[in-house]
Parts: structure tokens; C-alpha cells; sequence
């Protein structure tokens, strides 16, 4: 390296360093301009949505309607819950359910997310509307757009189920939700939920994390729900 | 695709029977295997009781290519809606895919001219082949060739050699047609089984 390099260098960082906005770091980037969030990203478990835990921010109490706290407390584990019969976590709950990573493919006008828990995957559009005559789903339909370099990916449809997380905060049908993923370097993305559910909260919340991306050489790998659930075929879940 | 590379992406639907026309050259022992499933009318289907179909058995319900320079992703709608990865990166097989099989195996790609070549080892045992239930073992090694001869088909030419179920290779191939305004939709293998309401 030469001085003259090494001078420049610091001249530059002198120069730029004091009003460095938050978005200065590269990150990479598809051959149209937008954010490349192609990778193996790793997130922090959320088991229960209200609490702060490493990594996360959490909602704090939740503005429960009568329906919603009146779900939530009757809500037992130990009686029936839907992922013990392999059925599918839908969005939330997969995106909050901990140790397992997610893969995002990102190419043309879709986006698939495919997931480590229960080897399920979930496409997002990102060239149409949600359809009028939306067919309720366990992880509803979800259409993706770009807030300057913000992916914003708006779910609806949900069959209303599942439930938000391990503890079992409910949401019905009615949910509406929004998610906006922010790549704030090469390896960390910003994600933010946003739960808008009127039958279930009298207002929206949010839940804020940073996921991150995982080393190279590592993958997903295979998850099979049916395969050996002793859980449930020996009777310690119903 | 901007790399030069033909763009195998789009949702495809299986064109003709899903099941072998014919018998691989089986041993003795996968025969009789292949007889006593017959036999059972299906009752030990792993696709019954929602297990994955592994590598070379297909559904009638459509399949999505995901495509990116250094991976390609078959989306499944149906078994158990899932996915295989193919690694276009230039890695190999890993050393150890054989101690611990998985019921998809492992899968390397690469192109040979427009042709997408898939190679597949690591697979388990408990897959079969086809609904009628012709067996293979977990020395299964399949070389896949996708190609595009026209724009709106997918060929896929299968070359299946296992050497302790076949006693020599088997080949056949199966053609994908277009679905160019189709989205996969939800399918959910347990919810049928278990007859939960999804409306």
C-alpha cells in the first residue's frame, strides 16, 4: 500500500466518518439495483412476542379484544396444538420458532422463502395484488414491494389456525400482517413485523429483531414433521 | 437468464402417468420386496402418512423451478410441499453423505451446454419410486437432465443405477408442460389425512 493510498484513505474517512447515514455500508445487490437478500439467514427464537429477548425487541403487553384474551386463555398445550400434528406453523410462527433457519431465493418476480421447520416453503409475489377472491390458507398469500431498499412483504388470507408463537398467542382470520426486511449490512437484515388483527388486538403491534446471515458451507437441512413423531404417536401430545 | 444460462424457471405439470412404464433389472430381494408392497394395495405408502417422496417419485400437482446462478429449487405443491435444492456452486458431495441418508439425498448440479445436469446421491431407503411402489435402495444414484427443447415443455431424462437393488441401470424420462398464469397453491398432506377444516 502506498503513503499516498493510506493518506487518501484517511483524508476520505475524515471527510465521509461524521455523517455517515445508516445505509452507507454495501450490500449486495441484484443486477436491477434492489437489495440482494439471497442467503441462509438465522433469526432469533420469539417465544412469546410480548418479551425483549437477544436480538429482538419485543411488543410488550398485547391490546387484547375479549375474543383474543378469551383465546389465549384457553389456550392449552397439553390439549391440542396444530404444529403436534405436523400441520403447517404458517407464517408467523415460522418465522418465530427458534433454531431452525430460513433460505431466501430471490430471483424475477418472486421470492420463495424456504423453511428449515418442516422443509416448508412460502412464495411471495412481487408483481401482483392480492386476488379478490382470496382463498383462506394456512399461510395466506403474500405480496411483495419495494420501499426504497426495503423489501415490504403484506400477508393476508390466513385461515387463522395457527398461532404467533410458542406460548400461543392467537390471531384469527382477520390478520393482516407486514413484514419489512432491511439488509443494514452484507450480513444482517433488520425485520420488522407488524400484527394487524381486529379481531384479536383492539390496535396493531409490532416486533422488531435482526436476523443474520449464516457461515458459509452451512445449509438447511432435512426436517421430516412425520418422520418419528413419537411426540404425538405415543400419546404425549394431542 | 442474464448469465447465459437457460431459464428453466416456471411452474410445471407432469405430462402423462407419474409411474415407471416398466421394471428396472431388480435383484431377487427388491422383486420380492416390490411383490409383497404390490400385494399390500398400498397400505405401507410413506406418502400415505404424508412422508416425503424422495427423489424420483412425482405428483400430478404442479412443481415449481426457482432458478439462481449457483442454485436451483423444485418447489413441490403436493406430498409434503417441499422442496429440493440443487448446488450449482461447483461443490461436490459431501464425504459423509452416505452415513446419515436424508430422504431427498444430496443434489449437485451443473450445465452441459443448455442442458441441466443433477446428480443425486444420499438417499434413503424408504422412498419409492413410483404409486406403484418399486423399490430402490439407499445406493440409489440418480442423474437427472433437465432441458427445455421448446418453450413451453421440460424434458427430464433419469438415469437410476443402484447396485444393490438393480442389476443395471435403469433409464426413462418424463416430460413437464407450462404453466405459464398457474401459482403453486397451499397443499397440505396432514390436514387431508387428519380432515381438519381448512376453510
Amino acid at each position: 500500500m502506498t503513503r499516498a493510498f493510506v493518506f487518501t484513505t484517511i483524508l476520505a474517512l475524515l471527510v465521509v466518518a461524521p455523517g455517515v447515514p445508516a445505509q452507507t455500508k454495501d450490500i449486495p445487490r441484484m443486477p436491477d439495483g434492489k437489495p440482494n437478500f439471497n442467503g441462509i439467514w438465522d433469526h432469533p427464537y420469539v417465544p412469546d412476542v410480548t418479551q425483549d429477548r437477544e436480538n429482538q425487541k419485543g411488543s410488550g403487553p398485547l391490546p387484547f379484544t375479549a375474543w383474543g384474551a378469551d383465546n389465549f386463555k384457553n389456550y392449552d398445550v397439553s390439549k391440542f396444538d396444530y404444529t403436534g400434528h405436523c400441520l403447517p406453523f404458517g407464517l408467523m410462527r415460522s418465522m418465530n420458532v427458534g433454531g431452525y433457519p430460513i433460505q431466501i431465493v430471490q430471483y424475477g418476480s418472486y421470492i420463495a422463502e424456504l423453511f428449515e421447520q418442516s422443509n416448508w416453503f412460502h412464495v411471495v409475489a412481487m408483481t401482483r395484488d392480492h386476488p379478490k377472491d382470496l382463498e383462506s390458507t394456512w399461510f395466506g398469500d403474500s405480496v411483495g414491494k419495494w420501499d426504497g431498499d426495503t423489501l415490504v412483504v403484506d400477508t393476508t388470507g390466513s385461515n387463522g389456525k395457527t398461532r404467533i408463537d410458542t406460548i400461543g398467542h392467537p390471531l384469527s382470520d382477520q390478520v393482516h400482517l407486514t413484514e419489512r426486511f432491511r439488509l443494514t449490512d452484507p450480513d444482517h437484515i433488520s425485520y420488522e413485523v407488524t400484527v394487524d388483527d381486529p379481531k384479536t388486538y383492539t390496535k396493531p403491534w409490532k416486533n422488531t429483531r435482526t436476523m443474520w446471515r449464516m457461515k458459509p458451507g452451512q445449509e438447511l437441512i432435512e426436517y421430516s414433521c412425520e418422520e418419528n413423531n413419537r411426540d404425538f404417536t405415543q400419546g404425549h401430545i394431542k | 437468464m442474464p448469465d447465459g444460462a437457460v431459464d428453466l424457471s416456471g411452474v410445471w405439470v407432469l405430462s402423462g402417468s407419474p409411474n415407471l412404464s416398466s421394471d428396472p433389472a431388480y435383484t431377487p430381494e427388491a422383486r420380492k420386496l416390490y411383490e409383497t408392497r404390490k400385494a399390500n394395495k398400498g397400505k405401507d405408502d410413506p406418502s400415505a402418512v404424508c412422508l416425503p417422496n424422495g427423489l424420483v417419485r412425482v405428483t400430478p400437482f404442479p412443481y415449481k423451478i426457482v432458478q439462481t446462478p449457483k442454485m436451483v429449487v423444485l418447489l413441490s405443491e403436493g406430498n409434503t410441499h417441499s422442496y429440493r435444492r440443487f448446488f450449482l456452486d461447483g461443490r461436490g458431495h459431501p464425504k459423509d453423505v452416505n452415513d446419515d441418508p436424508s430422504w431427498t439425498g444430496d443434489s449437485i448440479g451443473k450445465w452441459e451446454q443448455d442442458t441441466l445436469v443433477v446428480d443425486t446421491v444420499g438417499a434413503n431407503d424408504k422412498t419409492w419410486l413410483d404409486n406403484t411402489g418399486r423399490p430402490h435402495s439407499d445406493e440409489l444414484h440418480v442423474v437427472e437432465r433437465y432441458r427445455r427443447p421448446d418453450l413451453g415443455h421440460l424434458e427430464v431424462a433419469y438415469t437410476l443405477e443402484d447396485p444393490k437393488d438393480f442389476t443395471k441401470p435403469y433409464t426413462f424420462r418424463r416430460t413437464f408442460t407450462l404453466a405459464p398464469t398457474w401459482e403453486l397453491e397451499e397443499y397440505v398432506c396432514q390436514a387431508i389425512l387428519d380432515g381438519v377444516d381448512t376453510q
